[in-house]
């Protein structure tokens, strides 16, 4: 439930995440039958609740990128950080969930289900609906930009770069 | 190649997606090419980051409510679905095999993850094993492990009459995430962790899914039942003197005939 959660607030935003679950979870006890016994049902309900999220945006007649840097989104990476990270560590990975949000939803999204879901090319490429060559540009291209939004922050904050990650610095 | 085409397969490498040839002929470039190194460690580092640093939001209270009130519409039915029918699944057919199974240690080395199952089931018993989700409900308990595990299919969590669910977690070993799903039977907790099945060499599906062998060990009251089926293994601890006919009719009534022969379990029963 959390990880569809939270692949629905990088769809949606907040404001559109927890119907967005819900009508998934709604559609996909209505197709229970079919799927028992699958091998692949985490895909599957990834494959459900992006399907219902496009139907939610045509609907709503918009179909594109959805910007989720809203301003009820802006607080919500660091509202609950980790308990056991260091003040570092959550500034971290606060940085790291504000530079995934200013990729466009195109590059986002295919390296949020690769690098925090660990979803093969072929499950994302199911749930994308795209080959997997466009799943291996997107995220390569998303890592970059990703990559260059992070270094940004590093020199913005201040960090010193270390060879090894600490609660001081971050390993470049 | 040049580097130019090389560097096209820098992200499948890092990702462990690229073909043994493919990845070959890119070790042996990147090892004479500081330029394609530096690009492959950049890339490496973001995934790493991600990976690490990433913090999930939870669950709204109010979206895990409309969610098991769906759940609990779901599963409170009409006449028996096809879906329940079958929810007698992998982790009640545990629970029941280990109660009618219980027979002397067979030879052989314990699963890996015996000893995780084993430290778990200790923490159940002194009720320190932390449940992610408690719940009695077997569709709630499967859709999360569902969502939570990338190798997890469609079973059932499903316990027979006598056992009750309590509830999930996942939990890690090192990089290695497994699921553990929670019973209880006669008041004593029973323990099912679920690992993929790389994870687990030493048991061995027989035959396809159609035949399992299970291992099953004893060792100070505990009695630990380990077995692979489909990309799956399992590992369950239980104890106590429990009632096998009993649970084992129960398991008959809840599985239709013509699914009998697909459970991991058919041959012994």
């Amino acid at each position: 439930m959390r990880a569809l959660y939270n692949f629905a607030l990088e769809l949606a935003g907040p404001s559109d995440a927890e119907d967005l679950v819900h009508t998934a979870v709604l559609r996909a006890l209505e197709r229970w039958d079919e799927i028992a016994g699958r091998q692949h049902l985490r895909t599957w309900l990834f494959v459900v609740l992006r399907n219902a999220w496009i139907d939610s945006l045509r609907q709503r007649g918009r179909r594109g990128d959805v910007s989720v840097n809203d301003p009820a989104a802006s607080d919500l990476g660091c509202a609950i950080p980790a308990a056991e990270q260091t003040a570092a560590e959550q500034e971290w990975a606060r940085a790291i969930w504000g530079a995934l949000r200013s990729l466009p939803e195109t590059y986002r999204v295919p390296v949020y289900l690769r690098d925090v879901e660990g979803f093969t090319y072929r499950e994302i490429g199911e749930i994308l609906g795209c080959p997997i060559g466009t799943v291996m540009s997107r995220l390569a291209r998303g890592r970059a930009l990703l990559r260059a939004q992070l270094l940004a922050q590093v020199q913005e904050r201040g960090w010193q770069p270390k060879r090894k990650t600490g609660t001081q610095g971050h390993e470049l | 190649m040049s580097c130019r085409q090389f560097r096209k397969y820098i992200t499948a490498y890092v990702d462990h997606e690229l073909s043994a040839e493919l990845a070959v002929a890119l070790e042996e470039h990147l090892a004479g090419c500081p330029s394609c190194r530096r690009r492959l460690e950049a890339e490496r580092w973001v995934a790493d980051a991600l990976r690490r640093s990433y913090v999930r939001q939870p669950v709204p209270p109010r979206l895990q409510a409309s969610v098991a009130a769906a759940l609990e519409r779901q599963a409170s039915p009409e006449p028996r679905r096809h879906w329940l029918a079958a929810a007698a699944g992998l982790a009640a057919a545990a629970v029941l095999f280990a109660v009618a199974w219980n027979r002397s240690p067979q030879a052989g080395v314990l699963p890996p993850q015996a000893a995780l199952a084993a430290q778990l089931y200790e923490q159940a018993v002194a009720q320190q094993f932390v449940l992610e989700l408690r719940t009695a409900n077997a569709s709630e308990a499967d859709l999360w492990l569902a969502t939570n595990l990338p190798y997890y299919p469609a079973g059932s969590l499903r316990p027979p009459t006598g056992v009750q669910l309590e509830g999930v977690a996942t939990v890690w070993e090192g990089q290695r995430r497994f699921g553990a799903v929670l019973y209880r039977a006669e008041g004593k907790p029973v323990l099912l962790l679920v690992a993929p099945l790389a994870e687990q060499s030493a048991t061995e599906a027989v035959g396809g899914a159609r035949t399992v062998r299970f291992h099953t060990y004893e060792t100070g009251g505990r009695k630990l039942v380990a077995w692979s089926h489909g990309s799956l293994s399992y590992v369950l601890v239980s104890q106590g003197t429990h009632d096998g006919a009993r649970a084992c009719a129960s398991c008959h009534a809840g599985v239709e005939s013509d699914r009998l022969r697909d459970f991991p379990f058919a041959s012994v029963l």
